[in-house]
């Protein structure tokens, strides 16, 4: 009789087991993939505990401009890029409490691009990339109930819901998520280079007056910057280098002044463009974006800045870093890669 | 209500109550639940469910009473008036809640009536099924068949019971009620009874989510714009709506058996195989069972049904299918479909009645069921002709396939899980019709492992190829050439 209800039981785990690993690895093929902010969302989870010294936060301007690999050659800094497209300062906060639950960085460079230019308290273009790399948590839970308006949280909740039905439409990539995949998962820090050569008309901005920063995107500014000084953290905002209004700098001005208050560093590297040593024609992508060779430059630059804070330690030949010569390697690769192309 | 994401954690909660609380509380929290749900769905809905519950239990305790005083006084039952009051009340009620929203434009209009006072007459959940259990327990408690519930309790239970009260089955007094006096004695660890409730619960959502919503995406792109479809496509929604109605509601239907079998409650099966049915009327004894059930008792037989000679057969046939289709929608084209179910019913009466032999009557029986079917789904009976007649003349274009293909979004993918969803569909329902059980039931005598399989393989296909979610579509983020 006990056996009997021994085997039974046995049979149940059983099957419960495999329900649960199907799921895992049918949700491994179908989730969404995407390197506008899925993707540097995801890969946290694949980073070594407690790794990352200096995490890189904001938009698409830091994941396209904030080159890791150099960061790691020339400086031996153990960066992420840990960023989404457009992303707003709502959702930074809730990113940023994430990154705690894995990591304890002793920066955060954040890039304040998403509130100088984005104004709407709930911003839906780019949602997806900042929602889908995100694990299932109480943290995302809340993030949800302050970036979508209660009636629209289904069309982005529960995840799996979303992309089931993405069976039909798979790449590669796609099976390239599994646990066994993990040194290859470890070696991506975010960075998501343009390669493409547009060029673009230099901006030349003069304007004094400071407003224009919502009162949402400021109370997540600030609650951004007392959770940093909760945590110990040297918090440094920037703006990263691009073709910016007036508009954009007055914003800049505001955000400026409240970090002056606050006694955080602002640095809007549009001051910088000569000292940078950035070329109008060939290295930007667009006018949001810098390319490769624009990256390298300003990456360069504000490596040098974060040097001089003598807070980052220097992780080369360190054990346990191997994974950014891996990253070193891989953009490598990929700079070879469109050499040939 | 079954397939939104909240139902699964509102039945989880029930049923933990359920087992956790003492068993002569379960009535009152399973009516409790069923308001709950009902209101939740719409308030409206839940006051005209409440009134007719009262309603309906006074009228049946009176009737009751004057059935007991009149047969001591040997005096003239004068329950029937109150039972035929009661019931012509209700058909009035079903009437206007079916035909004004219909007619309501035209008539507020002749009115002078501003705004759309009729047409916002929107039927409350779930009344056209507890209206007919209704109807049926007032002729039962008036002819004695049944006595009286004395308690409102157990009586509200009967009708508002959340499972059966969207969509049926239409459940009779006689074996319902005393099912929920008995539910103290359900135990949690009863014989595999969760088991089998899960099975029926799986398998009515892969009916439904992977089957038939698969399905109605290609047939509503059909029906919507049936000028655009060569014979070959018009024909194919046909045979697709024929498949896709059944899932539908059969799906429905095991889903509810399987949650009211959570609480140890029995529904009646709703259907049968039903087309494996070998003639029209084998179809009726298969398809929505509970309904067919009802028409039989409630009009057929209290007509004369086949007692009064054949031409009265015949014609009580056809009352029973007019009421059946008018039932079920307020356009003619509903109309028309029940009449046509009666003059087949008609015809193979006839048929047999002379003896002559069919052969293919499987075949024949599905594609006369199928033609039918045209009506229903219509949006109108002109609609319906204009189908109709395009299958018959718009001829078979091969060549126009492919973009009649991309029209639809049909992709091949979706193509080949179509087919593959309404195979397993028909090769289960093949099996089980043999074996004369239901696939729940079959699997419950099997193996532990053979169960836990098939619910594995439920589980997967309706997570991964459940129609469900809004579907993430990467189109939206190319746009930006950042």
């Amino acid at each position: 009789m006990v056996r009997e209800r021994v085997k039974k039981n046995m049979v149940r785990i059983g099957f419960a087991l495999l329900l649960a690993l199907t799921l895992y690895l049918v949700a491994s093929v179908l989730r969404v993939k995407s390197q506008h902010g899925i993707n540097q969302n995801e890969g946290l989870y694949w980073q070594p505990r407690d790794s990352i010294d200096v995490a890189m936060m904001g938009s698409s301007h830091i994941h396209c401009n904030v080159n890791t690999g150099l960061l790691w050659e020339k400086y031996g800094m153990a960066a992420y890029d840990y960023s989404g497209a457009e992303q707003p300062l709502w959702m930074t906060y809730y990113y940023l409490r994430e990154l705690y639950r894995y990591q304890n960085p002793k920066v955060i460079v954040l890039d304040v691009y998403a509130p100088a230019r984005f104004k709407e308290d709930y911003q839906y273009r780019w949602i997806a990339e900042n929602i889908y790399g995100m694990r299932f948590s109480l943290n995302k839970l809340e993030m949800l109930s302050v970036s979508v308006e209660p009636q629209k949280i289904p069309q982005y909740f529960p995840s799996f819901a979303v992309y089931h039905s993405r069976y039909d439409e798979l790449e590669k990539d796609d099976f390239e998520s599994f646990f066994w995949d993990m040194e290859k998962k470890e070696a991506f820090k975010g960075y998501t280079p343009y390669w493409v050569q547009n060029p673009q008309q230099r901006s030349v901005v003069s304007e004094n007056r400071s407003a224009g920063l919502t009162d949402k995107s400021e109370k997540y500014l600030r609650k951004i910057i007392s959770y940093a000084r909760e945590k110990e953290c040297q918090l440094i905002l920037i703006a990263a280098p691009y073709v910016l209004t007036a508009e954009d700098q007055k914003v800049y001005n505001q955000i400026g002044e409240i970090a002056a208050k606050e006694g955080v560093p602002f640095i809007n590297y549009n001051e910088y463009y000569d000292e940078i040593g950035l070329n109008f024609t060939t290295d930007f992508n667009d006018a949001s974006h810098l390319n490769y060779w624009g990256s390298c430059k300003f990456t360069s630059y504000l490596g040098e800045y974060l040097k001089s804070l003598s807070i980052i330690p220097d992780r080369r030949g360190q054990k346990g870093y191997e994974s950014w010569d891996d990253n070193a390697e891989m953009i490598r690769e990929a700079v070879e890669a469109q050499a040939g192309s | 209500m079954f397939t939104s994401m909240v139902f699964p954690l509102f039945l989880g909660a029930v049923a933990a109550l359920y087992f956790l609380l003492p068993g002569k509380w379960r009535p009152a929290l399973l009516l409790f639940a069923s308001y709950a749900f009902c209101g939740w769905i719409d308030l409206r809905a839940l006051w005209s469910l409440v009134m007719i519950s009262a309603v309906t239990w006074l009228l049946g305790r009176k009737i009751e009473k004057l059935r007991v005083e009149d047969r001591g006084h040997n005096r003239r039952y004068r329950g029937k008036i109150y039972a035929a009051t009661g019931i012509g009340i209700y058909i009035l009620i079903l009437c206007i809640y079916k035909y004004a929203p219909y007619y309501g434009e035209n008539l507020s209009q002749r009115m002078g009536l501003s705004g759309d006072v009729l047409s916002d007459l929107i039927m409350p959940v779930g009344l056209s099924f507890y209206l007919f259990q209704a109807i049926g327990y007032l002729a039962d408690v008036c002819g004695g068949k049944i006595k009286a519930e004395k308690s409102f309790l157990f009586f509200s239970c009967y009708l508002a019971f959340f499972p059966k009260l969207v969509s049926g089955p239409i459940e009779n007094a006689r074996d319902f009620l005393p099912q929920i006096k008995a539910l103290g004695q359900v135990t949690l660890k009863d014989r595999g009874r969760l088991s089998t409730a899960a099975a029926y619960m799986l398998w009515g959502y892969f009916m439904k989510m992977v089957v038939a919503d698969r399905l109605a995406v290609t047939v509503n792109g059909i029906f919507e714009t049936p000028g655009e479809f060569d014979s070959f496509w018009l024909a194919l929604g046909v045979i697709l709506y024929t498949i896709q109605i059944y899932c539908d509601f059969a799906g429905y239907s095991y889903i509810a058996i399987g949650c009211a079998r959570v609480f140890g409650i029995r529904l009646t099966e709703n259907f049968k195989a039903p087309y494996l049915a070998s003639g029209i009327m084998d179809f009726w004894r298969r398809w929505h069972i509970s309904l067919s059930g009802w028409l039989r008792d409630y009009i057929y037989i209290p007509l004369g049904g086949n007692r009064k000679g054949f031409a009265r057969k015949c014609a009580n046939t056809m009352a029973v299918f007019l009421v059946c289709g008018m039932w079920h929608g307020a356009g003619l084209n509903f109309v028309v479909w029940g009449l046509l179910h009666g003059l087949y019913s008609v015809a193979e009466t006839f048929g047999k009645r002379r003896g002559w032999k069919v052969r293919g009557g499987r075949f024949l029986t599905f594609v006369a069921v199928a033609f039918a079917w045209i009506f229903f789904r219509a949006e109108s009976l002109g609609d319906a002709f204009f189908y109709v007649s395009r299958i018959f003349t718009a001829g078979i274009h091969p060549e126009n396939w492919n973009q009649s293909r991309i029209d639809l979004r049909l992709t091949m993918v979706e193509a080949v899980l179509m087919v593959l969803g309404v195979g397993v569909v028909w090769l289960v329902d093949r099996f089980c019709s043999k074996k004369k059980l239901h696939l729940p039931v079959f699997i419950q005598e099997k193996q532990n492992a053979m169960r836990y399989l098939v619910f594995y393989l439920l589980l997967i296909a309706i997570f991964i190829f459940g129609m469900y979610g809004p579907g993430y579509h990467a189109e939206q983020f190319i746009y930006m050439q950042f």
